[in-house]
């Protein structure tokens, strides 16, 4: 195949397109899930189905001295009371987060110990009924003698505690005493030369001082079903091929013989891939096939167990010239610790990615600390905060607006945007007339009126007394090079598309269904390459037909997807045709005489002669699949190898508008502004849907979200909904969400995606506009009414 | 249709309660342990799954609303026996009838992982049902106890609206006719 072929952002979509781009379309998913119809895994029940739930640890860190489970084994429906040390049961818990790709911790999903509150321990009741469970769980609770353990709760204090996860070195081969594992320090240039190029330099710290939790909407849930020596099981995972090779090595049996259904998921952000990644599909089947019943393990725990993984200690000294331009950034972190393993947590990748500072360093640590292990959920803060705080803290050093801070610095690995573009751009095929940062700036601070409202910090009382503050922030826009994610996914991605005898047309490629819209958009591509109306494709995701599509859809699902499905569509459409020239109503045509429009084969020299697709289809049998590993071979270039770290070329930025009560501390989100080049919008209401829903999230993380922990105790003080806050209908009272399509992005038709960015972005942007309201940086994140309050001197 | 449920769970069968109710206009009569809750009857005897469980019944979320004899109610904090007599009516209810609502929802997007969107429709027909006219000021005040974590908010209004004119067009259309 030529390179130009396995170029896919040089494709272009099929001249008569009506559906890629395309507003209006419905969801495919809309009915099922507006009428409460959509089946999600809580709501699935089996014939002679029980339940299974485990103890959750009531202290942060503890060990069970004695238990007594007898009292709970009499209450009526409870099957059993399985212990840690169950004789059959012991050897063969599953990992509780094993991360084979990358560092395997192979610590069991269930001991007699507990790191943290709310942590699995000791027991799972099985049991007829939901509420037995419950029942049984409250009275082990208080048969249990524990003996507490020493915690910490500060990492930054880590050196002055003993171990807080004393025996995670057995099982992790990297951790060590209170490290998780070794420093990770790195330099990209040399920042000291920066540091002497540089006009000024400046050094401060911000602290992610409280968790935010993904305080989901559906628990972790699965359900398990032996049928002889064959598995069935139900899950809300969102990663299922790992999941399928985790039960297969784990229960020692071979994938063939395991079916997985993936349902409806409530929710499900991010960090579930790893944290605690597939222990509940395992030990439901372990327990299903000790109890010779299908058990659904419930996880009703979950959503406050897992927190994002930007919480720390970040120290930067940041040297920059006199016109902005930004010389060295020096970035020290101390993270919380994480439990599962060394990955994905690069917080100056984002500065290297999208600026050309070309001198950065990072020394990073890792302590445990007796909370939450932290997990990417809208992945992406830590280096989001990085990149966020840079550019605003030189632009209020210097008096200088920092939309321009950002286009100054705009670039990639040290090289000037422009150079990016012409250098590696061009040899790539992108068309580089437009300065996707640019215009997405220029659009920003229209919509926010930037130029009439932006003031220097603290200057601004409105007619209701209250301050007024505008914030800011940029980025790349990082799903973009699905190379990487076909390294992460343990197989390649793949689809299969199949045209019915009936002429309607089944795309089969198993994913977690999260609500991205997957299903619609891939349905406006696949029914345009191939010439099909929209409303006959359909995408069901749940079962597993021999393809599994890339599974994550915020993290680059689109644009890794899009890749094989474009080219199993077009492999379908020839199909077609050629099968086409073999009935009568098109003998002696060749394929290239034909062609298909809203599922009509026709002559192209004489339109009126047409067949349904039907006709064909009902006669032979049409499908074709393709996968995505040779992709990255329409990313090298002839001079050098840019396989992993091809540039990314499109970016995004946000506005954010604020009002501060100066006597309560109260912030009121006026405004918010979303401008994101995602290359080519496939369904641009989806692409909305992403812009100001990761909106919510990302200014719920930066303004109020967080887990407070008693620090007497080290328990959870707001660990469930009614406590933990987030953001509701009324705490913002605008979004303006733009799209730009510059077609910069390596998906098909330049796509770059967009999902998971606004949420991660937005966590940053509290900072600059609280300081642009009230004058003082702070640097205590969330910023919450007592941290402001405390700011101008009023507590 | 009325048909008898002989308890709810069989390992108990003392303290049960008879009760009658209407769901989506169809007749059920039950036998309910004091403590079993509205949201429970309807989800494992009725099998109707749109009242949702997010927040482990504490009735934070609205996930789990239906309207009871007209009035929006958290299913998860209603007992089954307070149930007697009356009339339920759910997400799954609203759609069969083919309530503007329902149409808005669709045609807006209001959904991403779908899980809270019934409670979210339920809540905003209720609003519709008492106030066919609502402000943007009023269907924010009446969605505000709603929780959505993948965002949706912003189109719930939109959608409320639209429907609010449709229902608005349909009673004038219904005007003309009867002249």
């Amino acid at each position: 195949m030529a390179l130009q072929e396995k170029r896919p952002w040089l494709w272009v979509p099929p001249k008569d397109s009506k559906y890629i781009g395309k507003r209006g379309l419905p969801r495919k998913d809309a009915r099922e899930k507006a009428s409460g119809k959509a089946i999600y895994c809580r709501d699935m029940f089996l014939p002679g189905m029980v339940y299974a739930k485990p103890l959750n640890s009531p202290y942060a860190h503890a060990r069970i001295k004695s238990i007594d489970v007898s009292r709970a084994k009499e209450i009526p429906g409870v099957i059993d009371v399985v212990k840690w040390d169950d004789p059959e049961l012991k050897d063969k818990w599953p990992a509780w987060c094993p991360n084979d790709d990358v560092e395997p911790i192979y610590m069991p999903y269930l001991m007699d110990k507990a790191y943290f509150y709310g942590q699995p321990v000791g027991v799972i009741v099985v049991a007829e009924t939901e509420e037995a469970c419950d029942r049984a769980l409250e009275l082990i609770k208080r048969s249990i003698e524990w003996e507490e353990l020493p915690f910490n709760l500060d990492w930054d204090k880590f050196e002055e505690y003993p171990p807080a996860w004393p025996d995670y070195e057995k099982y992790s081969p990297l951790a060590k005493g209170n490290l998780e594992f070794p420093t990770i320090e790195y330099e990209f240039g040399s920042v000291e030369e920066g540091f002497r190029q540089a006009d000024r330099v400046i050094s401060f710290t911000i602290r992610k001082s409280e968790e935010d939790v993904w305080a989901g909407v559906e628990g972790s849930v699965a359900i398990s079903r032996w049928v002889g020596n064959y598995l069935e099981i139900w899950t809300n995972h969102q990663n299922i091929p790992p999941i399928r090779r985790r039960l297969a090595k784990e229960l020692n049996i071979p994938e063939s013989h395991i079916e997985i259904f993936s349902s409806y998921r409530g929710a499900h952000f991010g960090g579930r891939t790893f944290l605690m990644s597939g222990a509940i599909e395992i030990t439901s089947a372990l327990l299903s096939r000790k109890f010779g019943k299908p058990v659904k393990f419930l996880d009703d725990y979950s959503d406050f167990r897992g927190a994002e993984h930007h919480l720390g200690t970040y120290r930067f000294k940041v040297g920059f010239k006199n016109d902005g331009t930004i010389t060295a950034v020096d970035v020290e972190t101390v993270y919380a610790c994480r439990g599962f393993g060394k990955m994905l947590l690069d917080p100056i990748s984002k500065i290297l990615e999208s600026t050309s500072i070309p001198n950065v360093r990072l020394r990073s640590i890792y302590p445990f600390v007796n909370r939450n292990p932290t997990i990417c959920y809208k992945h992406g803060a830590p280096a989001c905060t990085v990149v966020t705080m840079v550019i605003n803290r030189v632009a209020s050093e210097l008096n200088m607006d920092p939309t321009e801070v950002a286009l100054k610095n705009d670039g990639w690995e040290g090289h000037d945007i422009r150079w990016v573009y012409e250098n590696i751009a061009k040899k790539h095929g992108f068309q580089t007339e437009r300065w996707s940062l640019k215009e997405c700036i220029e659009i920003g601070k229209k919509l926010i009126d930037w130029d009439e409202k932006w003031h220097p910090p603290g200057t601004k009382i409105l007619p209701n007394g209250k301050y007024h503050g505008i914030g800011f922030t940029a980025m790349y826009q990082w799903s973009h090079r699905p190379v990487l994610r076909v390294q992460f996914t343990p197989q390649f991605i793949a689809f299969g598309i199949r045209v019915e005898p009936d002429g309607t047309v089944s795309i089969f490629g198993q994913r977690g269904e999260g609500g991205v819209a997957g299903d619609t958009s891939y349905s406006q591509v696949v029914a345009d390459e191939i010439g099909v109306s929209f409303e006959k494709v359909v995408l069901r995701p749940f079962i597993y037909k021999g393809f599994h599509a890339y599974q994550m859809g915020g993290s680059a699902g689109m644009v890794s997807n899009l890749y094989p499905l474009v080219k199993a569509a077009r492999k379908v459409r020839s199909t077609i045709l050629e099968l086409a020239t073999l009935l009568p109503d098109f003998g002696g045509k060749r394929i290239e005489d034909l062609d298909i429009k809203d599922g009509l084969i026709y002559e192209k020299n004489n339109p009126e002669k047409k067949v349904p697709l039907e006709n064909v289809a009902a006669v032979y049998p049409i499908m074709a699949w393709a996968d995505s590993s040779d992709w990255s071979v329409g990313m090298r270039d002839e001079e050098s190898d840019y396989r992993i770290r091809l540039p990314a070329l499109v970016r995004q930025c946000y506005f954010v508008e604020v009002e501060v009560d100066s006597e309560t501390g109260k912030v009121d989100i006026v405004k918010v502004i979303c401008v994101n080049d995602v290359g080519r919008a496939i369904n641009p209401d989806a692409v909305n849907g992403q812009q100001y829903g990761g909106a919510y999230m990302g200014l719920g993380r930066a303004f109020m979200e967080a887990i407070y922990y008693d620090p007497l105790t080290g328990v959870k003080l707001n660990d469930n909904l009614a406590e933990y806050p987030v953001l509701l209908m009324n705490d913002v009272k605008e979004i303006n969400c733009h799209i730009v399509e510059t077609g910069l992005g390596y998906g098909p038709y330049g796509s770059a995606g967009c999902s998971e960015a606004p949420g991660a972005v937005l966590s940053t942007i509290a900072a600059p506009a609280i300081y642009n309201a009230i004058g003082k940086w702070i640097d205590d994140w969330p910023i919450t009414p007592e941290k402001i309050l405390k700011a101008l001197g009023k507590t | 249709m009325a048909y008898l449920c002989s308890s709810f769970i069989s390992t108990y069968t003392e303290n049960l309660h008879k009760i009658k109710l209407c769901v989506n206009g169809r007749y059920y009569e039950f036998l309910v342990k004091p403590n079993t809750t509205l949201r429970d009857l309807l989800r494992e005897k009725i099998g109707l799954t749109s009242p949702k469980d997010m927040c482990h019944g504490v009735g934070a979320c609205g996930s789990c609303t239906v309207i009871l004899d007209g009035r929006p109610v958290l299913s998860c904090l209603t007992l089954a026996v307070d149930c007697d007599g009356r009339s339920v009516e759910t997400a799954e209810g609203i759609a069969e009838s083919a309530h503007p609502i329902f149409e808005a929802y669709i045609k807006y997007h209001t959904m991403q992982c779908g899980y809270c969107t019934p409670g979210f429709m339920v809540t905003a027909k209720a609003l519709l049902d008492r106030n066919p006219n609502p402000s943007e000021e009023e269907i924010r005040e009446a969605l505000a106890g709603n929780i959505c974590r993948c965002g949706t908010y912003p189109m719930h209004v939109i959608a409320v609206k639209e429907a609010a004119e449709k229902l608005k067009a349909n009673a004038e259309d219904k005007g003309k006719g009867s002249k």
